[in-house]
């Protein structure tokens, strides 16, 4: 076929020379052809490839030069916001009371944490899902040490994904730092009820902690218990 | 006969109005009954995963200020506030009021909860109630949950739910139960009443159309401002109650603002423990004190 058109087309060109045109339409006909098929045109179309060469290319150029990064940058900035998560209302989650090993659980949901495993008194874990999906966000554990000083209640919470969570608004706006165990952990010890809080929040491999304790004496214990957890 | 037959047919049909009367009418006076009850909780689903807590929005605000003053005769430092067990139990509010309410009077009537300790007193006198660490909680949660109704014949209990479900729980252990009010309007309670529950180591019971939530009241360290996290929610909810705070706020010379929060255990999935601001965005329907002796 692709022979047949090239046919057709080089008797179109020569359609001028083969037929007589109408009287006063002979010039303009001829002029036309010329136009298109003729040294005219071949040399037009050289002139329109030198413009091309000469000013498009660069133009082109310096556009790709832009647009290349963009094309990278933008896609990169939309994932950094993605990777910063979504905050979630206590309305919007469902709690589950884990029965049963802690750790089996954590695997059958594909994350990994650290949590207390002994020297509690009584503890519970909590499990917390987004409630329109079903997906485990964070688990929280509450334990019951016995100290020198006392009883001390501790809150853990063991957060798997980077959304931020009502539930710890108390863990950010902290006063103080201090590296424990080779973590950088910032912390606020406040009272109340004549009873010393201290608030914590850390992170170690991947996986977000907030961790509260109630004690008697806030002295120490912070590096007892994120030891005590991280060992 | 025609005169005779429209008799006939006037009293076929009067006597058919009679009995659909008779037969309809309890089903139209019971549904009524029913809708005419508020229902605690009740955000429409009886199960996926759904706490009835209702939707919110964010309140929160900042007070300037030269100096605040805090009053705090009423307030008490600690009291129970335990958090959700299952997410099958849902729109359980009136079953976590309850088991706030057994779990702070089961330190003065050990029965309550056999076996369990709800707190720990410390060598300085502090009394602190444990979160939900232990399954006696959780039981005790969920035994309320079904003896209070929740979700049987709508979304959520009533308040005669609540009453008739803990006064179950507590008459089985041993112990009598009663309800005073302490009610005011629909946005406020009658403070000589709290204050009297206070005095008396008593707790109560909240019961509203809708709410405001005060997550944290959070004075700046500079003293000149403070941060109040506060969410408004849309739905009937019941909270225990067992005390309150007044904080005033001065600039200038003048008092610029005086607040008075109801501290309440939110009965939220995740336990939260706050205040419910007075003169608010807050629809109370009764508020209740519960003596159990």
């Amino acid at each position: 076929m692709k022979g047949k058109e090239k046919n057709d087309l080089e008797r179109f060109k020569e359609y001028p020379q083969q037929i007589t045109p109408p009287p006063g339409l002979d010039a303009p006909a001829a002029r036309l052809t010329e136009e298109l098929y003729g040294k005219k045109a071949a040399e037009k179309k050289e002139r329109r490839a030198r413009l091309v060469r000469r000013r498009l290319l660069p133009s082109l150029a310096i556009l790709l030069v832009l647009l290349i990064p963009l094309c990278i940058g933008i896609p990169s900035m939309l994932t950094l916001d993605d990777e910063e998560g979504n905050y979630y209302l206590g309305e919007e989650l469902t709690i589950e009371l884990v029965e049963g090993d802690i750790t089996a659980f954590m695997y059958e949901h594909g994350v990994r944490g650290r949590y207390f495993e002994e020297g509690s008194i009584q503890s519970s874990v909590a499990a917390h899902f987004l409630a329109k999906d079903h997906r485990l966000m964070f688990l929280v554990q509450d334990a019951l040490f016995l100290s020198d000083t006392g009883l001390d209640t501790v809150s853990l919470g063991i957060v798997f994904t980077n959304d931020t969570f009502q539930q710890f608004d108390d863990f950010y706006k902290m006063t103080d730092s201090a590296e424990i165990a080779g973590v950088e952990v910032d912390y606020k010890t406040e009272t109340a009820n004549g009873m010393d809080v201290v608030r914590s929040r850390f992170s170690y491999e991947q996986v977000s902690y907030f961790l509260e304790i109630t004690t008697i004496s806030a002295d120490g214990v912070l590096e007892q218990y994120i030891t005590e957890l991280l060992s | 006969m025609k005169t005779k037959a429209k008799g006939v047919r006037a009293a076929a049909a009067a006597l058919l109005a009679v009995f659909g009367i008779v037969l309809f009418l309890p089903l139209f006076a019971g549904v009524s009954a029913a809708e005419a009850e508020a229902r605690y909780c009740d955000d429409g689903y009886y199960d996926e995963g759904y706490g009835g807590e209702g939707q919110s929005a964010n309140t929160s605000y900042t007070i300037e200020y030269d100096y605040y003053v805090e009053h705090r005769e009423y307030y008490v430092s600690a009291a129970p506030s335990y958090s959700s067990v299952s997410s099958e139990q849902t729109n359980n509010c009136a079953s976590k009021a309850g088991a706030n309410i057994i779990g702070y009077y089961d330190r003065y009537y050990p029965e309550l909860i056999p076996d369990f300790e709800p707190g720990y007193l410390y060598p300085n006198n502090a009394y602190l109630y444990f979160p939900r660490v232990f399954q006696e909680q959780a039981d005790l949660i969920t035994a309320l949950y079904y003896m209070m109704n929740t979700n049987v014949t709508a979304p959520g209990a009533t308040e005669q739910d609540f009453k008739d479900g803990l006064t179950e729980y507590v008459e089985d252990h041993g112990y009598d139960i009663g309800f005073s009010s302490f009610h005011n309007n629909s946005t406020s309670v009658n403070y000589t009443a709290v204050q009297q529950m206070v005095q008396q180591k008593k707790v109560g019971v909240l019961l509203c159309d809708k709410y405001n939530f005060i997550f944290s009241i959070n004075h700046d360290p500079d003293g000149t401002n403070t941060f109040i996290s506060k969410r408004d929610y849309n739905i009937s909810h019941m909270m225990m109650v067992y005390g309150y705070l007044i904080i005033d706020y001065y600039k200038d010379g003048s008092c610029i603002a005086s607040e008075t929060y109801l501290q309440v255990s939110s009965g939220f999935s995740d336990g939260s423990q706050g205040y419910i601001k007075m003169n608010d965005y807050l629809t109370i329907d009764n508020a209740l004190v519960v003596s159990i002796s």
